[in-house]
């Protein structure tokens, strides 16, 4: 267990062996003190001074009062699963304010009866207007504001103005 | 996995309740911490007492420790800060950021280890160690020296080292290891290992 001990310290063991190596050191005290020596030689060879001092009994003394550390772990999902996700929160997005948008917009079969009742008056009217030349003018002159020209997303909030065989 | 890594590794493993791994990063640390408070703190009992207690604060705070950068980048500040408070506390002036980054504290030269006011047994224990540790690495095997020394003074991976010694990567590791054991069968009488010491 050494030999990959020595290969820890030096980050060079293997990922999936570190957390077996993490446990066996956990419950042997010998290779704690292992590597507590190979970490020595490390800090003699450079020249990291302090040498005669091991501080680690003296702090972990100190923390057997300290209540323990908890904290979430960061979950490290795999990149595909990462984007994968990302895909499919895009997705639900662009459904979802598609959905609203096309909610709020009356059917095709609803947007043409809306616009033949608009742009093409009744007969009556229409006869209404040709016999009263003095509206004629008028509605030739708002005919620019006339809701037909422009029904789309906005047919909910026409308001139209005809002239009615002889209203006011 | 790389050293970053495995302390990251560590990290989580103390995040998750398990005090004893945060005692492999205390041992793995603890001299370089030591180093950088004892250049604010020059006298050596209170430079240790100021290491113990930011490894405590470090403690305390890796709830919110997300690795981000290093383990030992966040330690050294959580170092410095504690060492800046104790010379508050103790009427001393704390030196600023400016001057702590001129000194580079994470630059020592050679001769500081004999500019250490420090007791005459602990700088004996101290030369005692590193005469082992370089007699030992002396009596090495040729293949053996090159390794550990590539690695430990060099810093370079175990695949440089393959490289420049061209031999395979399983070669080296297993040098390294070599040589680690045969400094430290030389050097354990030297260390106190009584059961007061293990934790």
């Amino acid at each position: 267990m050494t030999k990959e001990l020595s290969a820890l310290l030096d980050g060079e063991l293997e990922t999936h062996e570190v957390p077996t190596m993490w446990r066996t050191m956990k419950a042997d005290a010998s290779l704690r003190d292992t590597w507590r020596d190979y970490q020595l030689i490390r800090d003699v060879l450079r020249r990291e001074g302090k040498l005669a001092e091991d501080i680690t009994p003296g702090v972990m003394g100190r923390l057997r009062d300290e209540p323990v550390v908890l904290a979430p772990s960061p979950r490290r999902q795999s990149d595909w699963h990462g984007s994968l996700l990302a895909l499919a929160a895009s997705v639900t997005g662009i459904a979802v304010v598609g959905w609203l948008a096309l909610a709020q917009q009356p059917s095709s079969r609803e947007q043409s009866a809306m616009a033949r009742a608009v742009v093409q008056p009744p007969p009556a009217a229409l006869a209404a207007t040709r016999a009263m030349p003095e509206y004629r003018e008028y509605l030739l002159a708002h005919q620019a504001n006339a809701p037909g020209l422009h029904l789309q997303g906005g047919a909910q909030h026409i308001r139209t103005v005809s002239a009615m065989g002889g209203g006011q | 996995m790389g050293d970053r890594e495995a302390d990251q590794a560590l990290v989580e493993r103390v995040q998750a309740g398990d005090k004893q791994a945060y005692g492999l990063l205390v041992t793995k640390y603890q001299r370089k911490l030591l180093r950088l408070i004892s250049r604010l703190v020059r006298d050596p009992a209170e430079a240790e007492d100021v290491a113990q207690e930011a490894f405590i604060k470090a403690y305390r705070a890796l709830p919110s420790f997300r690795g981000d950068s290093a383990f030992y980048t966040w330690l050294y500040r959580i170092g410095v800060n504690t060492a800046k408070n104790w010379l508050v506390a103790n009427g001393r002036r704390a030196p600023t950021s400016t001057e702590l980054d001129n000194e580079d504290a994470e630059n020592y030269g050679e001769g500081d280890l004999l500019r250490d006011v420090d007791t005459p047994e602990r700088l004996l224990m101290t030369k005692q160690i590193g005469d082992t540790v370089n007699a030992a690495m002396a009596e090495l095997p040729e293949e053996l020296r090159t390794a550990i020394a590539l690695r430990e003074i060099e810093g370079l991976s175990y695949e440089e080292i393959a490289q420049m010694m061209d031999c395979p990567i399983g070669t080296v590791r297993s040098r390294i290891f070599r040589a680690r054991e045969a400094i430290a069968v030389r050097l354990r009488p030297l260390l106190d290992t009584g059961p007061d010491r293990r934790w």
